[in-house]
């Protein structure tokens, strides 16, 4: 096999893709820092606070 | 660490499958119904088919026909399709080259099956059985890899299994050799079927070691592979029909 | 300024969402009908193994695979449609993004289900948790149908805050009190003022962006789980690509019978979901035929040139062999639905000659089934090159006439004929997915060939499939409003300052 898996930084990568629960993790990653900011859109989305508290019922740049 | 590997002489097989029932009764692979084989569901993790596979066997017209046989361990191969496809390292390459298939924690998705060029693996679509006093001839040979189950042991239904090169029985070797206070040598293991084989036509042996058989023969201009196109660099040698 | 909400589309758009009326538990019952017995059969398989499916060495993955990708295909529709819309501020996108976006979601959590019904441990779906290998493809699509459901769902619920605080400020006053709080939970205590809606808007925009390249990379990892593999017919640079053209191209059938079925069950919805709609999908779907035949003549023109020895027989196998019905089955579906997309696009009406009449195009149908089945059939005698040759001429002539004759027909009825197109295109996507696994499978290469056909159980299931499909759209628009009304009304308003 003409793979360049004598080198240190391949050996490192196979071992990335090769490990058991690494997949795991990084789905895990993912998933957490998707919900995370998923989370803190809708806490910024909500928490808006305006002068005139009259409120629309469609977008008022329109 | 030896580089296991098997060399099959196909001038000198002769196609009478005992390679196949050896291989049935040292690993507990479960027999299925006559329909259940027709419709692709046999497993024999050592099969005997006629090559090519897809044209009528007999070639030639009457009197003058031939048949070309081969007989088909797994590959074991370097660069192997099935383990880099499996999701949870069910299946994986040993220190010594053998490609080996972890029963507890396969999760049924066959995905290496669909990856192997050679149809190496099998599926368990119904729990096992055996017919009759069969089921009293399970061989009880263990081998057991960090508390799960490995080799000849029975498998549940849904999980894909295939050939170890009857790993159990290196594991044996090497504990009687330990036993025995000796160093183990390469030829106190051979698979099962290289035992049986009845023309002496299949070798085993150390193919890192220069002066094993098995590397003798795979500077052979006769050694070749099963598709050697495949990129799966598959370890079990053939030597062609001359 | 008026007030844009009318009284008229509350009693359209909110009523009856509570109102639990005959024609929904009928539509709930028949639904479970449908849907149940598949679910029975799955309890069969559980406790029996995959035995009880008719998959067999080679042909390991059979029709839990092919829906697989059919409904993550058919998810494609909505977010992607209606990102790429909301993004081009197309104006006619407005009150089908709600039923878009839901239909993503839904069809990923049945795309899911597929996942599980073909696993042979699914007591182990954990272990992809605890031992997950990067190298897998199906890891990769694991954690890309995740990344894609969640974010699919984050996008539906951004569009449909604002309608649930505007449910929670007009249930009615009989309305059981779990609904009502059910609404207030969900509103987070939406108000809508100005600072509010122009955050909820910048969000909207930030996810429809992010959405495209997560949709993309979904359709393309799930081609890569057969391309990354050495069996011919798979290994095809094309695949990834084609699977995408082919999942928007089936998700803007869905949308189109999705819309369909919904007004048909409220029919006031008509007056939100009008023929514009209709007319201006269409033109994108006529596009996405062309790419799609554009795409399958490559993958086809391409094999059966080279004719390479392991390549070659499994194209053979779709062009002349046993799934000659399927492939060139899926062509004339395709054709046909193109065929009558463009129709409704012709400025000129079909003339009142015979050749197009109504009736000439139902006996050609007629005849044109006929003879595709008798080529589909396995009679030697109807395989004799000259029997054959006159067969294949007869049906071509049968098919033009039969769609030429029905061109009046279909131009005078905008929304069955597009409902009959995108059926015609599901159906098609459907078989392209089996042309895409089954050839290969059962032509393994030092495997003897072998022949595989849904069971029972497999069909049973593939119903219920798409039984818990529609049950969950059902369901899920008997407490969320299916047009969006926030989005209505900023249409109306639109109108309103461009009209005066």
């Amino acid at each position: 096999m003409n793979f360049p898996m004598d080198e240190p930084l391949f050996q490192f990568f196979y071992w990335l893709v090769n490990t058991p629960g690494i997949g795991a993790a990084v789905i895990g990653l993912l998933v957490g820092a998707a919900v995370t900011v998923f989370f803190l859109t809708l806490r910024w989305i909500v928490s808006a606070k305006n002068e005139s508290e009259e409120g629309l019922s469609f977008p008022p740049s329109h | 660490m030896a580089n296991w590997c098997m060399v099959i002489d196909l001038e000198k097989c002769v196609a009478c499958q005992g390679c196949s029932v050896a291989c049935r009764m040292e690993n507990n692979t479960p027999v299925v119904s006559p329909d259940e084989a027709k419709n692709g569901r046999a497993i024999r993790w050592n099969d005997v088919f006629p090559l090519p596979v897809h044209i009528a066997p007999e070639q030639g017209e009457y009197p003058n026909v031939k048949t070309h046989y081969a007989t088909r361990p797994c590959m074991h191969c370097e660069n192997a399709p099935c383990v880099k496809t499996c999701p949870v390292q069910a299946t994986y390459i040993d220190e010594e080259g053998i490609v080996r298939q972890n029963y507890d924690r396969c999760i049924g998705c066959r995905f290496c099956t669909v990856a192997c060029p050679y149809g190496v693996r099998y599926f368990n679509w119904y729990a096992p059985q055996w017919e009759g006093s069969l089921e009293n001839h399970l061989n009880p040979d263990e081998l057991s890899v960090n508390g799960s189950l490995e080799g000849p042991a029975v498998r549940p239904v849904g999980v894909v299994e295939k050939c170890t090169y009857c790993v159990h029985r290196l594991v044996k070797a090497r504990e009687r050799a330990a036993a025995e206070g000796r160093e183990f040598r390469a030829d106190e293991y051979v698979p099962a079927c290289v035992q049986t084989c009845t023309g002496k036509a299949r070798y085993f042996g150390d193919l890192d070691d220069p002066d094993s058989t098995v590397s003798q023969l795979s500077k052979s201009l006769r050694a070749t592979h099963l598709l050697e196109d495949s990129g799966a660099h598959p370890k079990t040698l053939y030597l062609a029909e001359g | 300024m008026q007030p844009i909400i009318t009284a008229q589309d509350r009693e359209n758009l909110v009523s009856p969402l509570f109102k639990f009326d005959r024609q929904f538990w009928m539509t709930i019952a028949a639904l479970l009908v449908v849907t149940l017995p598949g679910l029975a059969l799955y309890v069969r398989q559980l406790f029996l193994g995959l035995g009880v499916t008719d998959l067999n060495r080679p042909v390991f993955w059979g029709a839990y695979l092919v829906n697989f990708i059919f409904l993550i295909g058919i998810s494609m529709a909505g977010t992607v449609i209606s990102a790429v819309l909301h993004l081009l501020k197309i104006e006619w996108r407005r009150p089908i993004t709600r039923i878009a976006e839901s239909l993503t979601v839904f069809g990923l959590m049945v795309a899911g289900l597929q996942i599980i019904m073909d696993m042979g441990r699914p007591d182990r779906l954990v272990n992809t948790l605890l031992y997950g290998r990067l190298q897998a493809p199906l890891m990769w699509d694991i954690a890309s149908l995740t990344l894609y459901l969640l974010t699919a769902s984050f996008a539906l619920y951004l569009q449909l805050l604002p309608d649930i605080a505007f449910m929670r400020d007009s249930t009615p006053e009989n309305a059981p009190t779990w609904r009502k709080k059910l609404y207030s939970t969900l509103s987070l205590g939406w108000r809508g003022n100005k600072e509010q809606w122009a955050r909820l808007e910048k969000a909207i925009t930030t996810v429809s962006v992010i959405l495209i390249p997560i949709g993309v990379s979904l359709h393309t990892v799930t081609s890569w789980l057969f391309s990354t593999t050495v069996q011919p017919g798979w290994k095809s640079t094309i695949l990834g690509p084609y699977f995408v053209v082919g999942a928007i191209y089936s998700g803007i059938g869905l949308l189109f019978i999705a819309t369909a079925f919904a007004t048909q069950y409220n029919h006031h919805l008509k007056g939100y979901i009008t023929d514009t709609f209709y007319k201006n999908l269409g033109w994108i779907f006529i596009v996405m035929s062309f790419v799609w035949f554009y795409f399958t003549l490559n993958e086809t023109l391409v094999v059966t040139t080279e004719q390479e020895t392991l390549e070659f027989p499994v194209m053979a196998a779709k062009l002349f062999g046993e799934f000659a019905p399927a492939f060139w089955g899926m062509n004339v579906l395709m054709t046909a639905a193109t065929w009558i997309l463009i129709a409704l696009k012709l400025p000129v009406k079909a003339r009142s000659n015979p050749l197009f009449k109504t009736a000439t195009g139902l006996v050609m149908t007629a005849l044109a089934a006929v003879t595709f089945a008798a080529l589909s059939m396995n009679i030697p005698a109807l395989h004799a090159s000259l029997v054959k040759t006159i067969l294949l001429a007869a049906f071509i002539v049968f098919f033009i006439l039969a769609l030429l004759g029905l061109t009046g027909w279909f131009q005078a009825r905008l929304i069955p004929s597009t409902v009959i197109a995108s059926a015609f295109v599901l159906f098609g996507m459907w078989l392209e997915r089996w042309n895409i696994l089954m050839p290969t499978l059962t032509h393994a290469r030092i495997i003897p060939y072998t022949t595989y056909f849904p069971t029972a159980t497999e069909i049973a299931l593939t119903i219920s499939t798409f039984g818990i499909l529609t049950l969950i759209f059902v369901i899920f628009y008997k407490f969320f409003p299916s047009i969006s009304i926030w989005e209505v009304e900023a249409g109306r308003a639109i109108e309103q300052k461009n009209g005066g």
